[in-house]
């Protein structure tokens, strides 16, 4: 019991220090994750080693720290396609062509969980891609699919990409159209990529749908689900299929990113209510600068089941009808609820 | 003199219009009906535009054979298939945007049906104090 003290001790210090420094921490956090990216990339496509230099790669990262996702996944791809380029213009117009397929058909739906995109590819670098169908079964719903099965497919375009690369013909046009064909069929041979992005799909729509029942340790139960599911689905891939998934640094790889989604569940209530708001307005007398700091719930953390049987009467303090509404009101927490019969119009202002 | 309870409202208010209300609110501005169907116009283009860059794909993947055969081909089999493949990726995109963003502009409704809610509360505190202030000033 004392570690389980000592850890939320330690919880509400770093959520007090994240609301604390939230505006430095931020852009920090995510000049580290824009230049972990750019510099992925270039070490895995250094064809330019002009554009490959640290110099560029910390002044991008630096620009990424301050835009939304899109821009950052748009930096990535065009320095990807620029580092393509320099190696074969023909390849790097293959690669065009795959990402607009890709984005018309699937990336579009990715919405807030765009990140992924990015990161799934990165993390098969560092042989950890397990991670992110883990986390996002844990915190999106499953429009988190299409991101993730986005990224796989551009780790494995660049697989081949990289493979193609080493060819002689590369650059020549009358070698375009052979070029091609190969850079197709060793895509399609590369059955790892459907099996990878179907794995990872059901692992997210599993995790999604056991998450949202009612037991008791229904988050740690689907955490470890998730990662059953994805070991079982790879070994049974492995069996069945013949294919090369090292079975060895598969297993390692879910087993440590099923502990880092633990980790970010316990502080996942210092992500989640250490959001300080600043707004600004005004009425008729004041203009108000409002700091608005959560107020933290640790019952958030848990679900607790609990029973109600019908002779018992819960005493209930009384709220004014004004009051209850205020004090129950949050867009998120109760949007499932039926709505009351309203008028909708724009002029109830 | 500050009224807390107004403050209180108004910071919730503002944080959502400054959040995820910013979606809503705009999204507010159509009709069910419009709403869904800008999105599967959108989609419609999308998956043409996609479709398209497949169908090229696969062309100069074929371009060998394409030239090979091409005095015996079987050119309005071939339009039939790429139609009937097209027909049925839109209809897909199209029923699964139906559901989909359908879903997603109740979801918002409900959000913005307590937005409004909270400014009806507002404007009803401004009644309250425009009320006391003009009982103090009878008084007077």
């Amino acid at each position: 019991m004392k570690i389980i003290t000592k850890l939320l001790e330690f919880r509400g210090m770093a959520r007090r220090f994240f609301q604390k420094y939230q505006l430095i921490i931020e852009p920090v956090f995510r000049f580290v994750i824009s230049y972990l990216a750019f510099h992925t990339i270039n070490t895995a496509l250094a064809y330019n080693t002009k554009v490959a230099s640290p110099v560029i790669e910390l002044a991008l990262a630096a620009v990424g720290a301050f835009l939304p996702p899109v821009v950052l996944i748009l930096m990535c791809a065009l320095l990807a396609i620029l580092q393509v380029y320099s190696a074969s213009p023909i390849l790097a117009a293959l690669v065009v062509v795959i990402f607009a397929v890709l984005y018309c058909f699937i990336a579009r739906f990715s919405g807030q969980y765009g990140y992924a995109v990015v990161a799934v590819p990165i993390l098969f670098v560092f042989k950890m891609p397990y991670l992110i169908p883990l986390l996002l079964g844990m915190i999106a719903t499953p429009m988190a699919i299409f991101p993730t099965v986005s990224g796989v497919i551009i780790y494995f375009v660049f697989k081949v990409i990289q493979e193609a690369a080493t060819r002689q013909d590369i650059t020549s046009l009358d070698a375009t159209l052979a070029l091609y064909i190969d850079v197709v069929n060793s895509l399609f041979k590369h059955k790892e990529m459907f099996i990878t992005a179907a794995i990872f799909a059901v692992v997210i729509l599993v995790m999604w749908l056991v998450r949202r029942m009612r037991f008791e340790f229904v988050f740690e139960i689907t955490i470890v689900l998730g990662a059953i599911i994805n070991i079982l689905g790879f070994l049974l891939a492995n069996l069945q299929m013949d294919i090369n998934v090292g079975t060895g640094s598969m297993i390692l790889g879910t087993v440590v990113s099923m502990l880092l989604v633990f980790v970010a569940q316990f502080f996942r209530v210092v992500l989640d209510y250490t959001s300080v708001e600043h707004v600004q307005f005004e009425d008729d007398d004041y203009y108000y600068y409002v700091k608005a700091v959560p107020k933290i719930d640790v019952a958030m953390l848990q679900k607790n089941v609990t029973t109600f049987s019908d002779d018992e009467e819960e005493p209930e303090e009384e709220l004014t009808a004004a009051e209850q509404e205020e004090e129950d009101f949050d867009f998120a927490e109760h949007s499932d609820e039926i709505p009351e019969e309203e008028e909708l119009t724009e002029d109830e202002e | 003199m500050v009224n807390m309870r107004k403050v209180r409202l108004m910071t919730k208010l503002a944080i959502y219009e400054k959040t995820e209300g910013k979606e809503d609110i705009k999204l507010g501005k159509y009709f069910r009906r419009d709403y869904v169907r800008l999105k599967i116009l959108h989609n419609i283009v999308a998956v043409t535009i996609g479709y398209f860059l497949v169908l090229a794909m696969v062309i100069a993947y074929q371009m060998e054979y394409l030239i090979r055969e091409a005095v015996n081909l079987d050119y309005i089999g071939m339009g039939k298939t790429i139609l009937g493949a097209y027909i049925i990726v839109v209809t897909v995109y199209v029923m699964a945007a139906m559901v989909g963003y359908g879903i997603y502009y109740d979801y918002s409704r409900k959000k913005l049906a307590k937005y409004f809610r909270m400014l009806r509360l507002l404007r009803s505190m401004y009644q309250e104090e425009e009320g006391q202030l003009g009982l103090e000033e009878e008084k007077e």
